[in-house]
């Protein structure tokens, strides 16, 4: 960029500089913009533009108010709005000043020039220099000292233009109507005379800069405040600034309001008080007598050469006074000035700068009619005028020394004017009237007719002030109570709602609308919760319906293959609440299977993620890895296919680990592919359990990879349990794991079990870990014990002696421990079996010798579903039914009991069911007992 | 099975401890007699160890309680809930006394 493009372009954002105010929106720049040029208006109208500070010195400071406003503007709006608001002060002063002048000074100075003019330069000088200094946002302390500096180049300015203007006004006014030369040293004297009366400019210049200063500072900090809150402003600050803004325009109002009725009442009465005045003066002066002499002695004594006055004159003077002391009596107002002036000169007055012989037309201000007219104008004088017909004097004997001296129109009137030094005599106008009489001006300044004004403006200033402030608290604080803590209540009410917690409700009340509110909102959050425990309760249901077929899918018949006594089986699914992904399966591989060979694939997985789409994903792949393996494809493969098929579509990205076993039955060897899963626990003969954790693969469903199939044999007894993490994975109430050691442990503690109990004992291990704290995921458990038939059959023979029913008993709890059967219901099982076992031993063989005793078969049947056990007592002895015994009646006292028959009673009733049958030659008591 | 004995005083306390069946009950027989022998016929039987009854060892309470109804007294104190069951069952709950 070029040098001089730069300057330009920083010329331009100078001038072009939109004050502090810049960013705001359009809506506020307007309303401080008004509010500024009706403060303006307002101080202009209400006299408060020009504040007078007496000084010590008896002359008087003043401190430009109205340069507040325009510098105001400059700084909050920027240059070009400075410089609006400069000419529109400039232009309500100058209207002011013609209208109701404060003072001759503001009649006179007051032009164009000293208003528009130098108030717009002033406000575009404002812009221009508050833009250099503040456009590159300097910091708070010296945001100050800027302001400070240029409000006081500005003050300084304005207050130097305007005194030179008023000095140039003067030297013209001089100039003009006594005709002297502009270099005349009279000129130059009343000149500074005027200055000095004018006030001293230096309390002019600090005191307007420095006032300026505070409201720039001021203003400026509020500014940049708004334009810096960004978003949304709240309702007390917006209502609290409106409220300002009326307040502010209010006050105002009253003031100039108060300020018309107080001037105006003043006047009044300035008025009545000096027209009682001047018509006492008038009745003493018709009742006074030709005083000739007195007259001719008056005026040689102010060195009037009374021959310039003729003596028809003086006689008609002299008709009009008063026998003494012209003026005694009067009492005019003590600063009031009085002149007695007969045609043009003055006859008597009561101020020594109206010496007696004074041609009144002689004025320091000339023209003297124009003045009259132009104060006739704007309504500054008011004409008395005193009518006394029996003074009517001859026209033709008055006559003066100039050949064409007007008649004599003596008059009396008073003028108000604004200052004490002005004045204005007509001494033609009553000759159009034809009124005679002595010509009697009283004077009395605005000063004095508006002496009290400025103690009634203070008061009334003061008091509106503490009551619109009053007014202003109290309308804030009766919004703040009745809308604005309320809105605030909802509000909080409404954020505690949408945060999640549907049970909280609204209360703010008190006025009719807001009680609607709250129960508007109340009964949308009731109506929105039942929709929402609608659309749960239907999603339950669905879920519910979806967790229902998963499970079905799974077989959860057991035993599954009650025939084949080669393996042992047990398998559960817990599902978490919500639809889970786990699951198991197992299948005969193969047409060929049979009691004895054959091959059982059984398949634990978990899907990745909760709900319908692992659901949909797990039911693939279950269909899948069965449909591979049950086809007699190597597991290795079958898996690698299923993992392909699994890939394909499977856009969400979803896994599922799985362990995969195929168990040869016939030989014991088990082929698996571990995919990804929770290592399973094994229990050899050799080593106890051991944890299986090689693996041959990652997780199906995202890796098309090859799986490579592990193997190990496995003697009977051996037992795989199989998991999900949902077993380690398992937390507690303070978030603890259940852990893979704690799953070793109860493996450890129920190595003798069966599958089904090992699993159950799992199972409520895992819960008791939980105790209480909710399942977050299913948990899935499948145990397999190989060369273990599902339900166990076993028979022990031993000799038909009473000393055998230890090895009896241990015979049967060796399967009812392992069957986690409960203590008591093996206590009533010994029972019944010690009572039957003996009756054999006793009973069964009459022809035992101690060498031959006879035997007696045990034969022991556990059924898994439900669980029981089933006895039964076979021996080859003589037919004995020991249920053929009626049942002992239960004893009522010690002496009834019989000896016998207690023991079948006891048996019958500590078993469940209690069978005879003579077979083959063979008596078989059975007994089952079930738990 | 085990008797032990508690309390040689009056009245006598015995303990028997582990199961009463019909191997073991003799034992229980033959000290119940010794007792009598010596003149002891105010028994109390803690039964708080004794996990198991079977009808043979209900005989030998019979026997006690039938020799307590002539003279003396016999009293089964903590017994547990597998073989008060059992007691339950055949009526006898009824007929010993308990404490």
């Amino acid at each position: 960029m070029s040098p001089e493009t730069e300057s330009a372009r920083k010329k331009a954002r100078i001038i072009r500089w939109r004050g502090v105010m810049g960013d705001s929106r359009r809506v506020l720049r307007l309303m401080v913009f008004v509010v500024l040029a009706v403060t303006g208006v307002a101080l202009t109208f209400t006299q408060l533009g020009f504040v007078d500070v007496p000084l010590e010195d008896g002359s008087d400071g003043y401190v430009v108010t109205l340069l507040q406003v325009v510098a105001l503007g400059a700084l909050l709006l920027g240059t070009f709005a400075g410089m609006v608001l400069g000419l529109l002060t400039g232009a309500v002063l100058l209207l002011h000043a013609q209208l109701l002048p404060l003072d001759h000074y503001e009649l006179s100075f007051i032009t164009p020039i000293t208003s528009v003019v130098m108030f717009g330069f002033v406000g575009l000088l404002l812009g221009v220099l508050l833009a250099v200094a503040l456009r590159k946002n300097p910091s708070q302390i010296r945001r100050v000292i800027y302001i400070f500096i240029v409000c006081l180049v500005a003050s300084f300015l304005y207050s130097l233009g305007f005194y030179f203007n008023v000095g140039i006004s003067v030297v013209i006014h001089i100039v003009d109507t006594l005709g002297l030369e502009a270099n005349d040293p009279a000129v130059l004297k009343i000149a500074n005379s005027t200055a000095t009366q004018l006030g001293s400019i230096e309390t002019q210049v600090w005191g307007t800069a420095l006032v300026m200063t505070l409201l720039c500072s001021v203003g400026d900090c509020l500014a940049r405040k708004v334009v810096m809150h960004r978003g949304i402003l709240g309702l007390r600050t917006v209502f609290g600034a409106w409220l300002s803004v009326v307040v502010a325009l209010s006050f105002m109002v009253m003031a100039a309001v108060s300020f018309g009725v107080s001037s105006a009442d003043a006047l009044h009465d300035a008025e009545d008080d000096m027209r009682n005045e001047v018509n006492y003066l008038c009745t003493q002066m018709k009742l006074g007598g030709k005083r000739v002499e007195l007259l001719q002695e008056t005026l040689s004594q102010a060195g009037v050469e009374t021959s310039d006055i003729d003596e028809a004159t003086l006689t008609g003077l002299s008709d009009l006074l008063a026998d003494d002391v012209v003026l005694s009596g009067f009492t005019p107002n003590s600063d009031d000035i009085v002149i007695i002036e007969f045609d043009g000169r003055v006859y008597a007055s009561n101020d020594e700068r109206f010496t007696v012989g004074m041609d009144m037309s002689q004025t320091f201000f000339g023209d003297s009619s124009s003045a009259i007219e132009r104060s006739k104008e704007n309504q500054q004088i008011e004409r008395f005028i005193f009518v006394d017909p029996a003074r009517k004097l001859d026209a033709e004997n008055r006559s003066l020394t100039a050949p064409d001296a007007p008649e004599v129109h003596p008059h009396i009137a008073y003028v108000y004017a604004q200052h004490s030094y002005d004045f204005a005599i007509d001494t033609e106008e009553a000759s159009d009237e034809g009124v005679i009489s002595a010509d009697v001006v009283m004077i009395r300044s605005s000063d004095q007719v508006f002496a009290k004004r400025p103690e009634v403006m203070t008061w009334m200033t003061a008091s509106s002030l503490v009551l619109l402030l009053a007014v202003f608290v109290i309308v804030f604080q009766l919004l703040n109570r009745v809308v604005a803590k309320r809105i605030d209540d909802e509000n909080a009410a409404l954020s505690l709602i949408t945060s999640g917690n549907l049970d909280a409700r609204a209360e703010a009340g008190g006025t009719r609308e807001f009680e609607s509110l709250t129960e508007g909102i109340n009964d949308t959050v009731d109506t929105l919760r039942g929709w929402i425990a609608e659309a749960e309760s239907r999603m339950d249901a669905e879920l519910a319906t979806a967790r229902a077929i998963q499970e079905s899918a799974l077989p959860s018949t057991f035993p599954p293959y009650p025939d084949i006594p080669k393996f042992d089986i047990f398998a559960s699914m817990n599902a978490a609440k919500q639809v889970g992904g786990d699951f198991y399966d197992f299948f005969l591989i193969g047409e060929d299977c049979d009691d004895s060979q054959g091959k059982l694939g059984f398949v634990i997985a978990d899907v990745s993620g909760k709900g319908v789409p692992a659901a949909l994903f797990m039911m693939r792949a279950k269909a899948l890895l069965r449909d591979y393996l049950a086809s007699g494809m190597e597991i290795g493969e079958a898996v690698s296919e299923a993992n392909r098929l699994l890939i394909e579509g499977n856009d969400e990205g979803m896994f599922v680990t799985a362990w995969v076993g195929v168990l040869d039955y016939g030989t014991g060897h088990v082929d698996y592919v571990n995919a990804g899963h929770n290592p399973p626990l094994l229990w050899q003969r050799e080593g106890g359990w051991q944890w299986l954790r090689r693996k041959s693969g990652p997780v199906l469903g995202l890796f098309e990879i090859s799986y490579r199939a592990l193997e190990v044999d496995c003697l009977a007894g051996d037992t795989f349990l199989l998991y999900t993490d949902g077993v380690t994975e398992a937390f507690d109430v303070d978030e603890q794991l259940y852990g893979e050691d704690r799953l070793m442990a109860v493996a450890e503690n129920g190595y003798r079990m069966h599958p089904r109990e090992l699993l159950e004992s799992v199972r409520s291990d895992v819960a008791k870990h939980a105790n209480g704290a909710e399942q977050s995921d299913d948990i899935t458990i499948m145990t397999l014990e190989v060369g273990v038939p599902p339900e166990v059959t076993a028979t022990l023979e031993v000799p038909a002696e009473v000393s055998q029913l230890t090895a009896v008993n241990e015979f049967l709890h060796s399967e009812l421990d392992r069957r986690l059967c409960p203590q008591r219901v093996q206590n009533q099982l010994d029972i019944a079996v010690e009572e039957l076992f003996v009756n054999v031993c006793h009973y069964a063989y009459p022809e035992a010798t101690p060498d031959e005793p006879g035997a007696v078969r045990i034969q022991r049947t556990y059924c898994a579903d439900p669980p029981s056990i089933t006895v039964d007592i076979i021996d080859e002895g003589i037919p004995y039914n020991p249920l053929e015994k009626p049942d002992a009646v239960t004893p009522g006292n010690i002496k009834d009991v019989p000896i016998g028959g207690l023991g079948i009673l006891m048996a019958k009733r500590c078993t469940d069911e209690m069978l005879y049958e003579r077979v083959n030659g063979s008596n078989v008591v059975t007994i089952v007992k079930k738990w | 099975m085990e008797i032990k004995v508690i309390d040689e005083g009056k009245p006598y306390v015995i303990g028997i401890v582990g199961r009463l069946d019909t191997n073991t009950s003799p034992q229980l027989e033959e000290f119940a007699k010794g007792l009598y022998a010596k003149g002891v016929n105010e028994i109390v039987v803690d039964m708080s160890e004794c996990v198991f009854v079977s009808s043979a060892g209900l005989r030998v309470i019979v026997a006690m309680q039938k020799q307590a109804a002539v003279s003396g007294s016999l009293v089964f104190r903590g017994v547990v809930s597998d073989v008060m069951e059992v007691f339950q069952m055949t009526g006898f709950d009824n007929i010993l006394t308990f404490e």
